[in-house]
């Protein structure tokens, strides 16, 4: 781990080795609520271990009552987690969120649906071409609001901002993140 | 050891600049579970979803009205 990279409320970070896998952890004092800084210093360090060769991000809130209890656990999901790892090697998270018009919001049922088919078409046009650019995706719904995450190479990442912006001039693209949605 | 190109410098990101609404759907809402019992329980995500922003925003505004906000040093 990184010098400096800290854990959540500044706890320093360890990477354990366990069942061919290496897992980074914090000893917690209790076990913690979300907090927005806390999931800030979460999203860190999975940045950290993104840079540093890949990473199959974890949930926020991971708890274990000790290290005998985590390895039990790890040894179980051993095999599947290292395929993840494997498939996700390389490559990071982008997030296309498709933007509505301004002043379009729909005045009744019927334009709500009219939208919907618009938004649904626009991510079928984008998934379809930027196909050659992102090793996988997944659609999503956040609110009312449609999008795309994209597993992208990590070399890839400029190609793939600029063939967005391409296909979809309103579409607002943010990333790297890790790839949370492919695990 | 794999030689990939540098991740842009995310600490160039400022830590109030990663929207809440990010945060939350990348780092609450996704991800490997691996305990028995994650801190939000997963059947209850979309439940909670739209009342999260309010619980981490009023978390925040209790610690400070309480006095307890750490301040980085």
């Amino acid at each position: 781990m990184a010098p400096g990279v800290k854990g959540i409320d500044g706890a320093p970070v360890a990477v354990l080795a366990a069942a061919g896998l290496g897992v980074a952890v914090s000893e917690l004092a209790e076990e913690v609520q979300p907090t927005r800084d806390r999931l800030v210093q979460h999203h860190r360090v999975t940045m950290a271990l993104l840079r540093n060769g890949g990473v199959a991000p974890f949930r926020f809130g991971n708890v274990f009552p000790g290290e005998a209890e985590l390895r039990q656990e790890l040894q179980g999901r051993a095999p599947e987690l290292q395929e993840k790892l494997k498939s996700l090697a390389g490559c990071v998270e982008m997030a296309v969120r498709l933007a509505v018009p301004a002043g379009q919001k729909p005045a009744s049922g019927t334009d709500y649906l009219l939208h919907k088919k618009r938004e649904l078409h626009a991510a079928d046009h984008l998934r379809a071409n930027l196909d050659k650019v992102v090793r996988d995706w997944r659609q999503d719904m956040k609110g009312d609001s449609l999008g795309l995450a994209c597993l992208v190479e990590q070399a890839r990442i400029a190609e793939f901002k600029a063939k967005v912006a391409e296909i979809d001039m309103r579409a607002e693209v943010s990333g790297p993140w890790p790839p949370s949605s492919f695990v | 050891m794999t030689d990939l190109p540098d991740l842009p410098d995310d600490q160039a990101v400022e830590d109030d600049e990663l929207s809440l609404v990010d945060l939350v759907d990348h780092v609450l809402n996704k991800g490997v579970v691996l305990a028995g019992r994650a801190t939000i329980a997963i059947a209850d995500i979309d439940l909670i979803y739209l009342g999260l922003n309010v619980v981490l925003a009023s978390v925040e505004a209790a610690r400070r009205t309480a006095g307890l906000d750490r301040e980085p040093s």
